[in-house]
């Protein structure tokens, strides 16, 4: 043996070992240049590369693709009448000289000036062909045997290396699916549970103002039962009040033709019919105001009158603990609007200053003209209202009251009437020391 | 003969037509009567009645339909309505259209009566 083909066969050696080292085996993408380097140059040959099959095993790709002065620009090409043709999917094969002659038709090795070939097919671990591993050579060369027998060594090696990439890039182009696929059902599953919400916000809506139009229908309905039942009973009233008025007047007419034997006392009697037909006349009228059940905004409402027939309503529950002191404005108070929904509000009003006295208190009604304008102030000197929950006295369905004693709804009621009526209702309140209610409307 | 002002009194109710009666009897002359047929009756006998006072709820015809009747047959009398319903925008209506001249609410006001019937005697 030649000290030349010793050398040579030394090198071969440091590449088998090299190869065989871990230090390749951490090279990742840079494998297949190393590998492809160090065989063109261990095996002396003019171009060396690794080329992948396509899917449709017609043409192959470049993995690296080197020459004796470095790394190439990888190139695609296809099989037809190429050397690579007998050898892909099969069996390691090599032409020592005469390439040109034996593939006319591969123009890329005639231009490259390649006379002699040795390749090695790669399969993966299916045995299923992936790739070529190539040597070629400009000069014809004397021996494919050692050549082929270390292209063979490399190709097992660059098959796992390339069945292991085949299989990272699945791996990656799935995960990355699996990830798209994530990131859209969880932006759907958002949206979806975004729709959820504001659905249900909107069903919480719905819900809220089905309840408030329900006790509003309740409320109605019952107000206009109570009218039905006070028309009725209001007639049933005034018919024996007439035969009251009736018999006094007629009393009253035979004393003064017949002389009275106690013209004093009796006179005093019938004066007392007379004062007491009055006034329940007044309450049936009262009560017949508050509840009738129109919408007619047209009607002229005395607001002195109407007062007075609240406090004559409620005088069952302010008598003996309520000084009521009233400071009506000395000419009579016309607004245009609804009155028995004017005597709604005032009842109302009045009723919570009643209730918020305890013991022995005083409301104060007062009423006056400035400009164009109606104020009235009811004043009482109750409990008074914490400052805390003075905005929200208002608000549907708010009350201080244990459950089932108040809807909730006076003051609510009270606010959107006195706004049909172009007016404003304002609270003033201390704590223990009293409230002061104040209603502006617009004189007619 | 007397020349007092004759009214007629429609009501169902025996004490208020007594009633009336008492009360007025002693400056017009007072005819009465139960419901609505009767009324026309006795307008129909008593040509030279001038007021006619009617309650309006009873059996048979009620306030409104015997005035309407009444006014039919009679257009020149007076017509008015003595009732213990508040009034209702249905009879505002009527005395609009000039059916009723005027609606009582009782119990009965003398003196407001008699100051609308005066306009006639």
């Amino acid at each position: 043996m030649s000290n030349k083909e010793l050398s040579k066969l030394k090198k071969q050696l440091q590449l088998i070992n090299e190869t065989v080292s871990n230090d390749v085996y951490n090279l990742g993408e840079q494998f297949f240049e190393k590998i492809v380097l160090k065989l063109n140059k261990a095996l002396d040959a003019d171009y060396t590369f690794i080329g992948k099959l396509s899917e449709n095993h017609n043409s192959v790709e470049t993995l690296s693709l080197v020459n004796t002065k470095g790394v190439l620009e990888n190139i695609t090409y296809d099989l037809k009448n190429t050397p690579c043709q007998n050898v892909i999917g099969q069996n390691p094969c090599s032409y020592l000289k005469n390439i040109p002659e034996l593939f006319p038709n591969d123009q890329l090795l005639i231009d490259m000036g390649i006379e002699a070939y040795v390749g090695v097919p790669l399969y993966d671990s299916k045995k299923e062909p992936t790739g070529i591993l190539v040597c070629l050579f400009k000069n014809e060369i004397k021996d494919t045997y050692a050549i082929e027998s270390i292209l063979m060594i490399f190709a097992s090696r660059a098959s796992a290396e390339l069945e292991h990439m085949k299989l990272y890039d699945a791996l990656e182009k799935h995960k990355k699916k699996l990830e798209s696929t994530v990131e859209y059902r969880t932006k759907e599953l958002n949206k979806k549970n975004k729709e959820l919400e504001s659905s249900n916000q909107e069903l919480a809506k719905t819900l809220e103002s089905l309840q408030k139009a329900q006790i509003q229908l309740i409320q109605s309905e019952k107000m206009a039962t109570l009218g039905i039942l006070t028309s009725g009973v209001a007639h049933e009233i005034n018919n024996p009040l007439n035969y009251l008025i009736g018999a006094q007047i007629g009393l009253s007419n035979y004393f003064e033709n017949h002389q009275s034997l106690d013209p004093e006392n009796t006179n005093i009697l019938l004066e007392s019919i007379n004062v007491g037909v009055k006034r329940i006349s007044n309450i049936v009228n009262g009560l017949n105001q508050f509840s009738r059940n129109n919408e007619n905004m047209n009607e002229d409402c005395d607001i002195h009158s109407i007062l007075n027939n609240c406090f004559e309503m409620l005088s069952s529950i302010s008598k003996h603990k309520v000084d009521i002191i009233k400071k009506y404005s000395e000419v009579t108070i016309l607004v245009q609007g609804n009155s028995g929904k004017l005597h709604q509000v005032f009842l109302n009003i009045l009723s919570n200053s009643i209730q918020s006295i305890t013991g022995h208190g005083k409301i104060e009604v007062v009423t006056k003209i400035k400009e164009r304008e109606i104020i009235i102030e009811i004043e009482d000197n109750g409990h008074g209202i914490e400052k805390d929950i003075l905005h929200k006295i208002s608000d549907p369905f708010f009350t201080t009251k244990p459950p089932g004693q108040g809807t909730g709804l006076g003051l609510s009621i009270s606010t959107s009437i006195i706004n049909e009526h172009n007016g404003a209702l304002k609270f003033d309140s201390e704590p223990n020391k009293g409230t002061k209610v104040t209603i502006n409307l617009p004189l007619k | 003969m007397n020349n007092k002002l004759k009214i007629l009194y429609v009501d169902d109710e025996l004490i208020n037509r007594k009633i009336f009666e008492i009360v007025f009897a002693h400056k017009y002359e007072i005819f009465i009567a139960s419901d609505g047929y009767e009324g026309l009756k006795i307008l129909e006998e008593t040509p030279d009645i001038l007021i006619i006072i009617s309650d309006m709820s009873m059996p048979g015809l009620n306030g409104v339909e015997f005035i309407k009747k009444a006014k039919e047959a009679y257009p020149l009398k007076k017509y008015y309505m003595l009732s213990g319903f508040q009034i209702t925008p249905e009879i505002e209506a009527k005395i609009e259209d000039g059916l009723i001249l005027k609606y009582f609410e009782k119990p009965l006001n003398k003196k407001e009566i008699e100051t609308e019937i005066e306009k006639y005697n």
